[in-house]
């Protein structure tokens, strides 16, 4: 049985939610006094249901894996230096999307903890890039424009961050994914060439218990310790702002003051 | 995004093992042809419209024939050779158990051609924006919803026509 000529592309569309509401309230008024328009209706909504049915298969960690292993050789060579700073936002993008399958992971062992969950993303973050760090001089150029590319692709508050001095020059931006959203991630490198991360995503809906956090000056930021990695977490202007260094508390504090404050 | 590329593999090709070497092939040819890239654009159609162009490679590599049917932009991968298939068709007990496990509207959408399988994949099935889909099957918009629109009359026709098929299996037990 098929609908009135007119109307099978529209009942398509019904289905799908994607007719504005008058065109829904004109056809719903035909529906109703036509028995054919109506049973192709029901035929289309139950072909929908059965599609929804279908198994969504996940890839395998194994696989996951793989790839990621295959993408990190090219990666560490030095013809990526060649790369301009757009192309590198893409290929950061590749590698960093195979990343997700980690942070899957963690998700499910953090999940009653953003704060623990984000501290660990940032860190696994963090030894990622420290194995592409080789391609970081190449970058420094370009890295305020990635991040304002960045800042305004996703509506982050990245374009305030701190911009580096000469004590801690930033050296590369690259989009991450932290607690299932998009982040920006900016990297600099210390003077003794330690690799230090901050990475900034949207914050608005993660609460930070007061118990624990720490005093550090005027400002009360959450101090963590994953993998021997320190680790900084702090609201700041709706943001959830993570840094990441290889420093003992004093060091970390003093750092976390200067990225908030901008304070060389 | 790799999940959404693995379960795109594995509805072009049903053998776990090519779906991975495809969704592989695919990542590193991402690496490589990474300057195609348009920023703004949506990676995972980029990643698809890759994966897509691979598996017709990867067609052609192993003696299936792809084959353009009814107009220009509609095509099946029909396999070619008379011996047994080294590849991924022709897998009787595979194609047997993988119609098991997804049911009939898994079998539906297999027999359906590869363009119109992948629309509804891409559109009802993973809920893609038009323009996503429109940008991994390399046709306008309005193409997507036409296409959309043909390939689920057709997977209507087909679970209608398994329908009987299925009572019959159904009195027998």
């Amino acid at each position: 049985m098929s609908a009135c000529a007119d109307n099978s592309f529209r009942i398509a569309l019904l289905v799908r939610g994607e007719l504005d509401s008058a065109e829904e309230a004109l056809l719903r008024a035909h529906l109703a006094g036509c028995a054919t328009c109506a049973s192709e209706l029901a035929a289309e909504e139950e072909l929908s249901r059965k599609l929804e049915k279908l198994p969504r298969l996940m890839a395998p960690a194994d696989l996951k894996a793989q790839v990621q292993d295959r993408m990190g050789v090219p990666l560490a060579r030095g013809r990526v230096l060649r790369m301009a700073p757009r192309r590198l936002v893409v290929a950061g993008t590749i590698v960093l999307a195979l990343v997700i399958g980690a942070a899957v992971t963690l998700r499910s062992r953090f999940a009653a903890d953003p704060l623990a969950l984000a501290a660990h993303q940032a860190v696994a973050e963090r030894r990622s890039l420290d194995l592409q760090r080789d391609l970081f001089p190449g970058e420094t150029a370009g890295a305020p424009a990635l991040l304002r590319e960045l800042a305004q692709r996703y509506g982050l508050p990245a374009t305030t961050a701190f911009p580096g001095d000469a004590e801690l020059r930033l050296v590369s931006v690259r989009p991450g994914t932290a607690l299932g959203k998009v982040s920006a991630i900016l990297i600099y490198l210390d003077k003794e060439a330690r690799l230090v991360t901050l990475e900034i995503l949207p914050g608005n809906e993660v609460q930070i218990p007061p118990k624990r956090t720490r005093q550090v000056q005027q400002f009360r930021p959450v101090l963590a310790r994953v993998e021997q990695c320190g680790v900084v977490l702090w609201k700041q202007g709706g943001a959830l702002h993570v840094l990441t260094a290889p420093l003992d508390d004093q060091e970390l504090a003093r750092l976390f003051v200067k990225v908030r404050t901008h304070r060389s | 995004m790799l999940d959404g590329t693995y379960r795109l593999a594995r509805w072009l090709v049903p053998r776990d093992s090519d779906a991975r070497d495809l969704v592989q092939e695919t990542y590193l040819h991402a690496l490589e042809a990474r300057k195609t890239f348009r920023p703004g654009a949506s990676m995972r159609a980029w990643l698809c419209s890759i994966l897509r162009n691979r598996f017709v490679d990867l067609c052609r590599r192993r003696g299936h024939e792809v084959l353009w049917a009814d107009g220009a932009d509609e095509f099946r991968t029909l396999e070619t050779t008379g011996d047994a298939p080294a590849g991924f068709f022709g897998d009787a007990e595979l194609a047997r158990l993988t119609t098991l496990v997804r049911g009939d509207i898994g079998r539906a959408l297999q027999a359906l051609p590869e363009n119109h399988r992948t629309v509804v994949l891409l559109c009802d099935v993973e809920h893609w924006r038009w323009e996503e889909a429109a940008a991994v099957l390399e046709v306008p918009i309005g193409t997507v919803q036409s296409r959309l629109f043909r390939a689920r009359r057709a997977l209507r026709r087909l679970l209608s026509e398994y329908a009987p098929e299925e009572a019959s299996i159904e009195r027998m037990r």
